[in-house]
């Protein structure tokens, strides 16, 4: 075809149509997105739509649970609810789902105590849960059937009054991301201020001392002696290098608890891209422990930790039993941390180093560590022999404990990462007593945020809004220079 | 070159089937054209009757001017602006009729409701409040149940007879010829008002029309059940009509904290505001 003014300017003129019709068909694909989706589950049956976490609570739950939907039948509501609910009677045939609609039933709502369109009412063993959330995830009903399936009201009760981490408060440092995770999952969270008068609550599954930062009155450490040694209370112990413990050492004594001097530093967290502040828990590092069983692929994350080492002394019974441990090439740092920080020998506290233990008790019996062990004076005798580290004694009640050389892990801050709120679930189901949830993951669905560390956030930005359009005009201008040098 | 138009072509086509798409999206989108409860004009209608348990019916009826007058339990003007609220419901397009096999209207109170109002042959009976929906009602029409959004509705029906009535002593539009009170007594007569006894003769044709307009926009702030005390009247006020209305007398209960007027014949008693001791009878 000869070229000619004629026939190049219609070139561009198509061209120029071609790229205005263009951009018209996405803006309108791009709008109608908006409003139509299609989802496609591509698994076989769909037997693979329910979590992990779904499954193995419900594995745990032997009895038929009945799902009572008050969902009005003009909305999308009861497809929704549908949906969810058909994935968990796949794999729990005994699960039943009813749809009433509220309107109809007024009586019916008053006294069930239904509040909005949709709620779920959840029955098992003679036990309801209410959900009201809309729409309905996996999430959400987990969590509900987790509450209904215990037994009964766990209290847990956090010390406050001297600077610890709050389980209500929304600063970094506060624990109140984990505290609401731990009333998802069916346990009672309160405060205490001991120096109010109040004594420790009667029915305490769990007192939580978070990192004191002021020291406790004399009163008040004896409150908590009494209730650890009298009421053979369950305690969670959270310890930070930076801080003292606080008026405790009596409670340190009575277990052998000696806080290892300097802040731990671990090379290994390099390679993660971590600061070697901070203490990466993975494979190896978990002890053998109900508490770690499943964590094995999974990094735990402790900033600024400090070695910790339990021996309890002989006439107390308690059965320690480390729960997480650094790398070897992990130190205890006691120098200043100026310059280059490097392992001093002879100063420093070489690897590996322990930041957690689990302790138990049982009452009314002395144990010795792996040996037979006999009662004490004042009962009966009968000798008992007990293995290292299964806890579960079903004739006597368990006293639990576990001291955490970091506290951190658990902060508004730091939660999120890694297997961090699974681990803090772990430890407070084990010390509840709930040995059956204690397998079961915190989340449904894994990394369902997604958070990007600054250096990151900085290059996504510029390679999507900078670069990559440079590179795409420029190769644009280069076809178009070379086609013109053709023509 | 041929091939560059036909792509063209064809993306105008698509153009063509998306651009159909987004306006039978946005049709979708619209929200439904909501029908009203019923098909009567609220203009057209002519008699109410309001009926609650253990309670007197109130029946109004509206008259040849267009306004509304109770007939039972007291024979007086209505309220028009409580009648105006009853009769919204007739366009109520805020409501969703309940699909049920089996009616137990029992368990809606529905049987017998709470109450009920009879627009000429158009009955809507009111039951329970839903406790899960704020502010709707359940209500039974024409053997249906429907959950209507109760705006002041059962509010409105549920008054007392005495809530209902007009709080003008003088009714709607009084076309007055004669006031006689104990301190004054004026006359309209060949169309200009004038002094018969107890005020100035100076009085101008201004003041004089300005009295009776305070006459006839007075308004009670509340309508209580006549109680006759011996020797607490202080006075009567008598009035005359231009048309046929009948006159009527109203006694004088007191002038202080509040002005209280009576209708001893009506048996009720209006109560206004002490400003107008001055206005209407001085």
């Amino acid at each position: 075809m000869k070229v000619t003014k004629r026939t190049h300017l219609q070139a561009a003129f198509q061209n120029s149509l071609f790229t205005v019709l263009l951009v018209i068909v996405v803006g309108l694909i791009a709008w109608l997105s908006e409003r139509y989706e299609v989802k496609i589950d591509w698994t076989v049956n769909n037997l693979h739509s329910l979590s992990e976490a779904s499954k193995s609570l419900l594995d745990t739950m032997s009895d038929p649970i009945t799902i009572t939907a008050y969902a009005s039948k003009d909305n999308n509501l009861r497809k929704n609810i549908q949906e969810i609910v058909e994935r968990y009677q796949r794999h729990k045939t005994d699960i039943s789902l009813n749809f009433v609609d509220p309107f109809t039933v007024p009586e019916q709502v008053r006294e069930r105590g239904v509040q909005v369109d949709g709620e779920l009412i959840i029955d098992y063993q003679g036990r309801s849960e209410h959900l009201r959330q809309s729409p309905l995830s996996e999430q959400d009903l987990t969590s509900a059937l987790q509450r209904v399936a215990r037994t009964d009201n766990r209290l847990i009760v956090f010390l406050e009054g001297h600077g610890e981490r709050n389980p209500n408060g929304g600063r970094d440092y506060d624990v109140s991301q984990w505290a609401v995770q731990l009333r998802n999952i069916g346990f009672k969270v309160e405060s205490l201020n001991l120096g109010e008068g109040k004594g420790i609550p009667e029915n305490t599954k769990v007192l939580v001392i978070a990192t004191p930062k002021k020291k406790l009155l004399p009163g008040e450490i004896n409150i908590i002696m009494e209730y650890i040694e009298q009421k053979h209370g369950n305690l969670l112990w959270l310890l930070d290098p930076s801080v003292s413990l606080a008026g405790l050492e009596p409670l340190a004594e009575n277990v052998g608890l000696t806080v290892q001097p300097g802040m731990i530093v671990d090379p290994t967290s390099q390679i993660l891209g971590n600061s070697p502040a901070v203490v990466s828990i993975t494979t190896s590092g978990y002890r053998n422990h109900p508490i770690t069983l499943g964590l094995e692929n999974e990094l735990s994350l402790f900033p600024q930790a400090s070695g910790i080492v339990v021996v309890p002394p002989e006439n107390e019974a308690w059965l320690e039993n480390p729960l997480l441990t650094t790398h070897p090439q992990a130190w205890s740092e006691t120098g200043k941390s100026e310059g280059m920080v490097q392992y001093d020998e002879g100063v420093d506290i070489n690897g590996p180093l322990n930041i957690a233990y689990a302790l138990v008790r049982e009452e009314g019996h002395d144990h010795k560590h792996g040996e037979e062990a006999t009662k004490s004076e004042n009962d009966e005798s009968e000798e008992v022999s007990e293995d290292s580290e299964d806890t579960d004694d079903l004739n006597n009640k368990e006293q639990r404990m576990i001291i955490v050389g970091e506290s951190d892990f658990l902060s508004n801050a730091y939660v999120g990462y890694g297997a961090n709120m699974e681990l803090g679930q772990k430890m407070m189901n084990w010390l509840a007593e709930d040995d059956n949830f204690i397998d079961i993951p915190s989340k449904t669905a894994v990394d369902l945020s997604l958070d990007f560390s600054p250096k990151a956030q900085i290059f996504l930005g510029s390679f999507f809004l900078f670069l990559l359009p440079i590179v795409l005009i420029s190769i644009g201008i280069m076809v178009w220079i070379l086609r013109r040098r053709k023509a | 070159m041929r091939h560059g138009w036909l792509i063209n072509l064809a993306l105008l086509i698509v153009i063509g089937i998306l651009i159909g798409l987004v306006f039978y999206t946005l049709e979708e989108d619209k929200p439904e054209k909501l029908q009203p409860l019923s098909d009567l004009k609220a203009t057209e209608i002519k008699n109410i009757r309001i009926e609650k348990a253990n309670q007197a019916a109130i029946v109004l009826k509206k008259d040849e001017q267009g306004f509304w007058q109770m007939l039972a339990p007291f024979e007086l003007p209505a309220n028009s602006f409580h009648i105006d609220n009853m009769l919204r419901i007739l366009s109520e397009q805020h409501y969703k009729a309940l699909e049920m096999d089996s009616l137990d209207l029992a368990k809606f109170k529905l049987a017998p409701p709470l109450v009920s109002v009879k627009f000429d042959d158009f009955k809507v009976a009111f039951g329970d409040i839903s406790p899960l929906a704020r502010g709707q009602r359940y209500v039974l029409i024409n053997k249906k149940v429907y959950l209507l959004l109760d705006r002041l509705y059962y509010n409105t029906l549920s008054n007392d007879a005495l809530k209902l009535i007009f709080l003008s002593p003088l009714g709607n539009n009084p076309k007055i010829s004669e006031i006689k009170t104990p301190k004054y007594h004026i006359a309209l007569k060949e169309g200009k008002w004038t002094v018969v006894s107890g005020l100035s003769s100076e009085i101008s044709a201004d003041e004089l029309s300005a009295l009776i307009d305070n006459w006839k926009n007075a308004s009670a702030f509340r309508i209580e059940p006549y109680i006759e005390v011996e020797g607490t009247a202080q006075g009567e006020i008598e009035f005359q009509f231009v048309d046929k209305k009948p006159a009527f007398r109203l006694k004088i209960l007191s002038t202080k904290p509040d002005l209280v007027l009576a209708r001893p014949d009506k048996g009720v008693q209006y109560v206004l505001p002490v400003s107008l001791v001055e206005k209407l009878l001085r």
